[in-house]
């Protein structure tokens, strides 16, 4: 008798974890292994560096323009940033002002991602102060390799 | 089978399942475990360098943030010319009237009356300019005499704008709410045109109080 309970108490405990993994394993998933978190540290630093030297340089003030944000220039701001990173890198450049999200063609969107089959994707966040109104530089970032 | 080897299988399973749990983050910046908290410290960075740009910027774009606003007129030509900065009424325009070029240079000015509504008058010549108005603790020039002669504006008005002193704290605090407990606020205004503001970072990875400029 002692046996059969400790037998049922162990196939419960294997079903809690079975249940519990089951849940959790349905997050979207980004990350397989430590190595790949690793990564995406590494992709998000780059996406940081790339938007700050785009602004220290002078591109930024450049393009986005300081009073009506619609009226930026959204092409030229895409391909510095896209040329400032290897082919081998897919990006999505998000920006965000006054709670308001735009895509990367100026067009008015809903914030984040919003691209399926892109779970892994880094998120690098800059602030341009440049303007009288602040806007934040979204750029996702993920391997095509 | 044994006692023993069920208690084997089960410590297996459990070992399984947390590194399988472990290996398995959630999309873009949040982690769907409590293991992978995303690092904050770049977020931190962030947010240090916006102050700092915003201060290196404010240098060249506004004259001294203790004047609140400011009008910007385009002017064609060269010569003594009269503007009217639309200053609201009773304002008090012969203290607190001043004119800046394009590099933020004060340029000597007279007024057409003591309160508003006043029109500016200054020597210029084709380039863009800023009258700044509203700072309640100014005091005349040397350079201001009495009131001049009210003549026709010259000058087109571009634009009205406030100071920018308190937009940026909340685009920080909207940035991070989720992510750190976060507070910033203008602590004072120093040079004239640069700002301290006082900042409240705290993440699981990075702690910070205290002044960023």
């Amino acid at each position: 008798m002692v046996n059969k309970k400790g037998y049922f108490y162990f196939i419960e405990i294997i079903f809690i974890v079975i249940l519990m993994a089951t849940v959790i394993l349905s997050f979207p998933r980004a990350e397989t292994s430590h190595v790949r978190l690793t990564e995406q540290s590494n992709l998000k630093a780059i996406g940081f560096t790339t938007l700050k030297n785009l602004d220290e340089s002078g591109i930024f003030s450049k393009y986005i323009d300081s009073y009506t944000f619609t009226n930026s220039n959204f092409t030229a701001i895409n391909t510095y940033v896209k040329q400032g990173l290897p082919s081998t890198i897919g990006t999505k450049i998000q920006y965000e002002l006054i709670s308001n999200c735009y895509s990367e063609s100026g067009a008015s969107e809903n914030c984040g991602l919003n691209i399926t089959g892109n779970q892994d994707a880094t998120l690098s966040e800059y602030i341009f102060s440049k303007r009288p109104v602040p806007v934040t530089i979204r750029l996702f970032s993920w391997r095509l390799l | 089978m044994k006692k023993g080897q069920f208690m084997l299988i089960a410590v297996i399973l459990v070992a399984i399942s947390f590194s399988i749990i472990f290996t398995y983050v959630r999309s873009a910046d949040t982690s769907a475990v409590i293991f992978f908290e995303p690092n904050s410290r770049a977020d931190f960075i962030n947010l240090q360098n916006s102050v700092t740009t915003r201060n290196s910027w404010l240098d060249s774009y506004w004259f001294d943030l203790n004047w609140q606003n400011r009008s910007t007129f385009l002017i064609s030509g060269s010569g003594v010319i009269q503007v009217d900065p639309q200053i609201p009424a009773g304002k008090d325009c012969f203290n607190e009237v001043r004119v800046a070029d394009s590099g933020n240079n004060e340029i000597p000015s007279d007024v057409t009356a003591m309160t508003a509504p006043c029109n500016v008058e200054f020597a210029a010549s084709s380039g863009t300019y800023q009258i700044y108005w509203n700072n309640p603790s100014a005091t005349a020039p040397l350079y201001r005499g009495p009131p001049v002669p009210l003549v026709a504006p010259t000058g087109a008005l571009i634009r009205k704008e406030g100071t920018p002193t308190n937009l940026l704290c909340p685009h920080i605090i909207n940035a991070y709410k989720g992510l750190a407990d976060i507070n910033c606020a203008v602590q004072n205004i120093y040079s004239n045109n640069q700002i301290n503001y006082s900042v409240q970072f705290r993440s699981l990875d990075v702690s910070f109080e205290g002044s960023l400029n």
